[in-house]
């Protein structure tokens, strides 16, 4: 396995620009990664190359070889320029290589190494009990847990899981803070009685989520379409009836007092919207109302249609920000606290109908 | 809208701006094509601007929608934070703004605005709520004020309102205590004080704002935030240029009304003020003016003690000579109007008592710079009396440029002796948050728009800080033969030296 170093951040060397000026040390915090599957490195590379572009920080990256057939423990201290302009600014990066059979050894590395006095925050780039000896090992010296996951293998199960989390910290689900955009979009939408009510009297949900087609694998990034859907379905008391998997959909019923409701998450190919991301919702209820909220052309602008069978709308635009490439991201996972729907939403997940291992 | 509980509010979205038309009166001014504007469009790329959302630029000038739509893209394109132009947020951004032509006073104009922006509620959905900036010399606020209440485009303030309409108005605010009365009043007539929004840019400053956090999120200061501790105060607002093409409105106003009775007092008042019991607008207000009421008056007999005026004469800036204020365009060979101010205050409260407040603000001074410097007391001479140690703490909030903190702390300097050297600790926005600090415009209109007053100054605040400067501002209409009293380039006439160092302190070098 190669050395991660320049190859993982790409950024410049430090050292002085051509108009001379040297490059600031600045860390608001120290940021710990820790990324067991090779196949998500590159993807938690990405994720750290924006947050610190916008929040310089001190990196530790960790990254466990979980196919390796031999012993090694490698560690390199080098610093970096993150942000170029007229005030550059550079950190510290340490990187670790290690096999999965020395991970009881990366605390005494990166324990000296962590900035006192400043928040540490722990990022797995997969659910936080894959790596439980190197998360609990952490945990007493890290102030919050964020996680990203590809896709729930058993979602029940991660729902059973968070539910045993230690409660005194603070654990940030990467894939909930994604949907924020769209969560935001529901609220500036269904903004009065009469619009919420045509929410919750919905009898159908169609979610598109962005998902580029594989030779290689048939696995679906839908974590962000379910945390939404289950978001809805919290917020409205809905009971889970069934989930079902049937080729690329996912069809989810629930029940309400009267009324059930289908939900169904589908993937779709976007050349402009990252993987994993929610592409459209659409909701159909009683009176032929119709909802369409969709990205058009980028993933800064919510299109929404409305319609019933009385009156059609004039459609319109909403303005949800760049949240994947502007500083509301970082903001969001480092200092936002944790939102009070999350858990709720975790809650329903624990329902047996969610208990089932996935192809 | 009727207000009811929705599930799906989450504390932690942002609170969310309301759906709304905004009127710009003087549209074809500067303000709107450098400031506003561009701090729209801004707020359209960060997604905080309602999607329910219009803009309509009412000036005088024939203009058509579309030359007012290209005179922006280019005035966003040279003064935007973000200055490189996204076509598709333009497209939409520019869909939404709109131009009408009138005479402020014209009735006719008025209906036409009236019918035109129900049209424009039936298209992007604005549910009728308004919002007008008045971006016209102050002598025009009363009559707009006056022409939008007689043609109902103004709502009446009630329990039962499902609309908003709201004025935004840009200083001054008068131009001395009975004149911003009487603007009141006639404000008064029309609106409610919760439907107006004074502006004071400064106060949409990112290290304004974080006065209250950096006094009250951090135990160390408010400890020692009080006359125990604190020697004295300083607050700076250092312009390097002249009046420049601003020459005639310079010559009605000056110094003192234009930076000093707002920006500075406002700054004081944030340094000084009580915690508020929250962070409700009109706590933090209570508290401000509660602090600009302890403020000891300056009798008019005793401005000379306490205030010092100056006027630039010809100089030197950066190698290069430049005229004196009296030379400058649209101004009296012979005026007095005065380019600089020094005061010296003291607040009477149980918190201050015998700590003076030195505000100092100028043009033509050696460098732009604005910053709030806390000087605390020197430690007991007692361990290091022999050595250079007399260099006392200084906490330092710059405002701008390179808006950040330092704080200077005394050091050994290595070595075997005993050797005692000032040292700066420094914290920069710009290293550690980017340089991309939002606007001061950005915020304000971002604030107006969800009817968040926090930011904006109270009628109270203005006329109380009105009715301090009166008596020097009485006095300095009086002719004076010692103007112009200090060179372009320096830091101010000997006299603002000398009112600091009677009582043995120093401006602090900027």
């Amino acid at each position: 396995m190669q050395l991660i170093d320049d190859e993982l951040f790409g950024f410049c060397p430090t050292e002085t620009t051509p108009e001379g000026i040297t490059p600031k040390k600045a860390s608001l915090f120290t940021l710990i990664v820790a990324v067991k599957d090779m196949a998500r490195r590159m993807h938690c590379q990405r994720l750290v190359h924006r947050i610190v572009e916008k929040l310089p920080c001190k990196i530790i990256f960790i990254a466990i070889d979980s196919e390796a057939k031999e012993e090694f423990l490698r560690q390199n201290t080098f610093s970096r320029t993150l942000r170029s302009g007229p005030q550059p600014v550079c950190c510290d990066i340490m990187t670790i290589q290690t096999s999965p059979n020395l991970t009881h050894q990366i605390p005494f590395l990166i324990l000296p190494e962590i900035i006192p006095d400043l928040p540490v925050f722990l990022l797995i780039g997969h659910e936080p009990w894959e790596i439980a000896p190197l998360v609990n090992e952490l945990l007493p010296y890290v102030d919050r847990i964020i996680f990203d996951v590809q896709r729930f293998s058993n979602i029940g199960h991660f729902a059973d899981q968070h539910k045993q989390l230690p409660q005194k910290h603070t654990f940030i689900d990467l894939n909930w803070a994604r949907t924020k955009p769209w969560r935001e979009g529901f609220l500036r939408v269904f903004n009065t009685q009469d619009r919420l009510h045509q929410l919750f009297t919905s009898h159908t949900i169609n979610i598109r989520f962005s998902q580029r087609p594989s030779l290689t694998t048939n696995l679906f990034y839908d974590s962000q379409a379910l945390l939404f859907q289950a978001w809805i379905a919290s917020r409205f008391n809905w009971q889970p009836v069934e989930f079902k998997e049937e080729a690329d959909h996912i069809h989810i019923r629930y029940r309400s007092n009267d009324h059930q409701i289908t939900v169904t998450l589908s993937p779709a190919d976007s050349a402009f919207i990252e993987e994993g991301n929610i592409i459209s919702v659409e909701c159909r209820g009683e009176n032929e109302t119709h909802f369409l909220l969709s990205y058009e052309t980028d993933d800064r602008h919510i299109a929404v249609h409305a319609s019933s069978k009385d009156q059609c709308e004039m459609p319109y635009t909403l303005f949800v920000g760049s949240f994947q490439r502007g500083r509301a991201l970082p903001n969001e996972i480092f200092q936002q606290t944790a939102s009070a729907h999350y858990l709720p939403l975790v809650e329903l997940l624990t329902h047996e109908m969610w208990q089932k291992n996935r192809s | 809208m009727d207000i009811f509980e929705n599930p799906l509010e989450d504390s932690t979205i942002t609170q969310l701006t309301e759906p709304c038309i905004l009127v710009i009166f003087g549209a074809t001014g500067d303000l709107t094509a450098r400031r506003l504007v561009p701090s729209l469009y801004t707020l359209a790329y960060e997604g905080l601007l309602p999607s329910q959302f219009a803009c309509v630029g009412f000036a005088r000038r024939e203009k058509t929608h579309e030359q007012f739509r290209e005179e922006m893209v280019k005035a966003i394109s040279e003064h935007a934070r973000n200055k490189e132009i996204d076509q598709g947020i333009w497209q939409s951004f520019s869909e939404q703004l709109f131009y009408h032509r009138s005479e402020f006073e014209d009735d006719d104009g008025y209906l036409r605005l009236q019918k035109f922006l129900t049209e424009l509620d039936g298209r992007f959905g604005t549910k009728g709520n308004r919002i007008y900036y008045l971006s016209t010399p102050p002598s025009h606020f009363a009559r707009i004020v006056h022409k939008l209440d007689q043609h109902q485009l103004i709502y009446p303030m009630n329990s039962h309102s499902t609309k908003f309409s709201r004025v935004v108005i840009e200083k001054p605010f008068g131009h001395d205590y009975t004149s911003a009365l009487e603007l009141q009043e006639q404000m008064n007539l029309a609106l409610d004080e919760k439907q107006i929004f004074r502006i004071d840019h400064w106060l949409g400053k990112e290290t304004v704002q974080n006065l209250l956090v950096l006094r009250f999120a951090n135990s160390i200061f408010e400890a020692l935030w009080n006359n125990q501790h604190i020697d004295h105060v300083q607050i700076t607002v250092s312009e390097e240029e002249g009046v420049g093409t601003r020459g005639k409105h310079f010559e009605e106003a000056g110094t003192l009304r234009d930076i000093l009775q707002n920006h500075m007092m406002q700054l004081l008042s944030l340094v000084a003020m009580e915690p508020p019991i929250n962070l409700n607008a009109d706590s933090i207000r209570d508290e401000k003016v509660k602090v600009l009421s302890s403020i000891r008056p300056i009798p008019q007999d005793q401005v000379d003690n306490f205030a010092v005026r100056g006027q630039y004469g010809p100089g030197f800036m950066h190698g290069k000579s430049v005229p004196g204020y009296r030379e400058e365009a649209n101004v009296s060979p012979t005026s007095n109007v005065e380019t600089f101010v020094a005061l010296e205050l003291f607040i009477d409260n149980w918190r201050w008592a015998g700590v003076p407040f030195f505000l100092r603000t100028g043009r033509r001074l050696p460098k732009r710079a604005t910053e709030i410097a806390i000087f605390f007391k020197e430690p007991p001479r007692v361990l290091f009396n022999t050595m250079n140690a007399h260099s006392q703490n200084a906490l330092v909030i710059r405002i701008q440029p390179d808006e950040g903190l330092s704080l200077k702390i005394s050091s050994k300097i290595p070595g075997s002796g005993l050797l005692i050297q000032p040292v700066k600790l420094d914290f920069k926005y710009s290293s550690h948050f980017g340089t991309a600090s939002p606007e001061a415009y950005e915020r304000l209109l971002c604030d107006a728009m969800i009817g968040d007053s926090t930011l904006f100054t109270r009628q109270d605040e203005v006329l109380i800080a009105w009715k301090l400067l009166d008596p020097i501002l009485k006095q300095w209409k009086k002719p004076t033969a010692q103007l112009p009293n200090y060179l372009s380039g320096s830091w101010g006439p000997k006299e603002a030296t000398a009112m600091i160092e009677k009582e043995g302190r120093k401006w602090r070098l900027l």
